[in-house]
């Protein structure tokens, strides 16, 4: 019996006795191409200067390269995980969160992408750091930007590491091989108590070590050559995925049009809390309720469909189920109830299942669009929680805004512009990830509406949804196999975040900390061994903080994310532009920018009820928008009132270049 | 906004790069001006309203989508892409590449002191 109750925790049940476990090759595949790559970089390494190859690629990235390192670096996992279910939970309404995308490649390319490249080459600067303190001549300037630089991007690598280990996890957790192995692992380590909580979790060790090694190997190896050629192949391996989706989703619920007509007739589901009993309690073994179980009741011509979104279990001897022993209110079990009828004439009951009466002890209707039919199809859209549903007006223009300035904003993607070959392949790179972005973007909404009309239910855990889409459409079509390829996708994107997240903190290690400040003079074999080093410590380090993440992880990543561009746009900005852009305007910048947005930060926190950390949004714009407007305008401010800056900087920077004497 | 970093005893012309990258730079703002203004303005007077029972019966789709996704969203970001054309392959100029070897001696105005300090001069051999 239990057999039947084989929780569906996996996000992958693609391991069927017969057939072999395609995720699995498509990982191996996918891991020793990597390794390729990198081992082909690192000889490319040899005879140019080390440094400017080891962390700008000698300048020399072509179109390709550019382009879809560029791109696949500003897409992380959320990409693929975090988004889908946005759009699966919210519907149409999503498409104008995520619209900013549409000018992304414009303005974070453009905008500052040739005057930085031209200024990097000027006095051959190779990190961001380097560009503010020569721009400036000020090596303070410099360790500044460093420190803000390593403070933000730490807490970044350990974030991509755990989301990186989980997406592995799920991806082969079915595999027998990989159960075996954890088993094993797990009591070899049982012993060990620095492990903390995480001595029980064999399985996410597992796939931490596995993807920590091959990401700090290929990354301390090959370096940015190294990480640009896998973005090439990640960003591919993305794109294809998407375009493989889109027609198999639209297939599979006959047409956009159909779906769409169906989303406008759903209501938002009710999320209750539920009594679960039986008559007869079990004798032999706990009875367990998997988590996302059906239950399905018809009284007279009213029919009643819930899903769980916790495992319970009823104990021998006793007639309700419980969630945990240890748990507070452990009788009330969190769970959804379907409100469309659509959805709720399709479900049936696990016959296991039967047997279990269900009371319903508390009812949440959706804060905004319960019981409105149409309202995934048209804006704010559906929300929980809030109750000015989604996305008020004002939240999609402080999006619209953060998306494409915090892009451009982004350190990582700041470096990248340093390292094109000319401006042509600048201006055939613009309009690549243009093309690029609209291919990934827009179809991930269509993709998502479609699974809205597919597949019910998943509101109990959102963040499943890409991969049981994967799963669904590949099963439908008749190709298991596709399912693997489709799931290297998210795997990609949060790979080609993170090998650039610790390139860039090593790079700031070893320039602008060792170099700058301790030993300028030191050799090219001392550089280039210390090099390696600190790339491969940095990466150990940030596997050794993932194996015990902070819980608050999610929240953190957003806030050092625009963090990052919160601090650095106005300053990059106007050194570019602005001749008359002194180092107090540039100090100013920075510190106010950083300032603001962590008082916000601070603000709103200390203002919500459990401490969460959330931001304080005056008017409801973002901090973002608040902290960059704040950047400029005390920038310009203090720029004005200080000192101009010395003639021959002035000269240097923007005049022409071949001065006839 | 140059005038007054004009120095008296070298005669010396703004870069022409410079003041041909600021003039994308302008253009490339006022694409994002027009893309934003264009799509919150349609978005928000198609797409932000209580939906009617009609709207569910028979809601108004273009090629499958809400009326307000394709007008407010699908439409501008065609648009961007054809624009995007224009700019990358008309409109934005190319460079000769800056050379910093060939900069130093001839933007003589930096002493060479500055540049050791950096602690650069070791590693660029």
């Amino acid at each position: 019996m239990m057999s039947l109750f084989q929780p569906s925790s996996s996000w992958l049940l693609l391991a069927n006795a017969s057939g072999p476990n395609w995720a699995l090759w498509v990982f191996a595949i996918y891991i020793i191409a990597v390794l390729f790559i990198a081992w082909l970089s690192s000889v490319g390494i040899r005879g140019t200067s080390f440094l400017s190859e080891y962390f700008l690629g000698s300048r020399a990235l072509g179109l390709w390269a550019f382009a879809l390192t560029f791109a696949a670096t500003s897409s992380s996992g959320g990409s693929f995980i975090g988004f889908p279910a946005m759009v699966y939970s919210h519907g149409w309404v999503v498409a104008l969160w995520i619209g900013g995308y549409m000018i992304v490649p414009i303005v974070a390319m453009a905008l500052l992408g040739k005057r930085l490249n031209q200024i990097a080459r000027l006095r051959d600067s190779i990190t961001l750091p380097d560009v503010l303190r020569d721009r400036f001549n000020s090596p303070r300037l410099g360790t500044l930007a460093t420190l803000l630089i390593v403070f933000f991007m730490i807490f970044n690598l350990v974030a991509q590491f755990k989301s990186g280990s989980m997406i592995l996890q799920s991806l082969i957790q079915d595999e027998p091989l990989f159960q075996q192995l954890s088993l094993w692992f797990g009591n070899q380590i049982g012993g060990y108590s620095f492990l903390g909580e995480a001595a029980g979790k064999p399985g996410y060790l597992i796939s931490l070590l596995v993807f920590a090694v091959v990401v700090i190997l290929y990354t301390a190896y090959g370096g940015f050559r190294a990480v640009v050629w896998t973005d090439v192949m990640q960003g591919l391996v993305m794109l294809t995925g998407v375009l493989i989706l889109l027609p198999l989703a639209i297939w599979s619920v006959g047409g956009l049009d159909k779906a769409t007509r169906e989303m406008a007739q759903m209501t938002p589901p009710n999320h209750v809390r539920l009594q679960l009993s039986v008559l007869e309690p079990p004798a032999k073994e706990p009875l367990v309720i998997p988590h996302n179980s059906w239950l399905v009741y018809q009284d007279g011509a009213e029919r009643q469909v819930f899903r769980t979104k916790v495992r319970c279990e009823i104990p021998i001897g006793q007639s309700v189920a419980r969630l945990g022993n240890s748990v507070y209110n452990a009788e009330s079990i969190p769970a959804i109830e379907l409100t469309y009828p659509g959805h709720k004439d399709r479900q049936a009951m696990s016959e296991s299942l039967q047997a279990i009466q269900v009371t319903v002890l508390a009812r949440e209707p959706y804060s905004y669009g319960a019981d409105q039919t149409g309202t995934y199809v048209f804006a704010p859209g559906p929300d929980p929680n809030k109750v000015d549903g989604f996305l008020p007006i004002s939240l999609a223009v402080s999006f619209f805004f953060m998306w494409t300035f915090s892009t451009a904003g982004q350190p990582s993607n700041m470096v990248r512009l340093m390292a094109f070959s000319n401006t042509q392949t600048l201006r055939r790179a613009i309009f690549a990830v243009s093309i690029y972005y609209s291919l990934i973007y827009f179809p991930l909404v269509l993709i998502f509406c479609c699974a809205r009309v597919l597949l019910p239910g998943w509101e109990t855990e959102p963040d499943r949804i890409m991969p049981e889409m994967a799963r669904a459409t590949s099963a439908l079509a008749n190709m298991p196999w596709l399912a693997g390829l489709l799931l290297a996708a998210p795997f990609a994107a949060v790979m080609s975040t993170m090998d650039s997240f610790l390139l860039m903190i090593s790079s700031a290690v070893v320039r602008d900390v060792y170099q700058n400040n301790y030993n300028p003079n030191a050799s090219e074999k001392t550089i280039k061994r210390i090099t390696y080093a600190t790339t491969f410590i940095v990466g150990v380090i940030g596997m050794v903080v993932a194996i015990n993440p902070p819980t608050l992880l999610q929240d953190i990543i957003i806030f050092t994310g625009t963090g990052l561009s919160t601090s650095f746009l106005v300053a990059m900005f106007l050194m570019l532009y602005w001749p008359r852009y002194n180092l107090p305007g540039v100090v100013s910048a920075i510190l106010s920018g950083f300032g603001t947005h962590v008082a916000l930060y601070a603000i709103g926190t200390g203002q919500h009820p459990t401490f969460a950390m959330t931001a304080y949004e005056p008017f409801g714009f973002h901090p973002f928008v608040c902290g960059t407007l704040v950047s400029l305008v005390v920038s310009v401010c203090v720029t004005l009132a200080s000192e101009q800056p010395s003639r021959d900087i002035v000269r240097r920077y923007f005049g022409r270049p071949q001065q006839p004497e | 906004m140059h005038g007054q970093s004009e120095p008296k005893e070298v005669a010396w012309e703004i870069d022409p790069q410079f003041l041909q990258a600021r003039r994308e730079m302008f253009v490339v703002l006022g694409m994002f001006v027009a893309s934003f203004v264009w799509t919150m303005v349609v978005s928000y007077l198609l797409g932000y309203r209580t939906p009617s029972p009609e709207d569910a019966i028979e809601p108004s789709l273009i090629w499958g989508m809400p009326l307000w996704v394709f007008w407010g969203i699908l439409v501008p970001w065609m648009a961007i892409d054809i624009v995007a054309i224009w700019f990358c392959f008309y409109f934005m100029r190319d460079e000769p590449p800056v050379c910093y070897e060939l900069n130093t001696p001839s933007g003589a105005a930096m002493p060479p002191a500055t540049i050791q300090a950096n602690g650069r001069s070791s590693i660029e051999s």
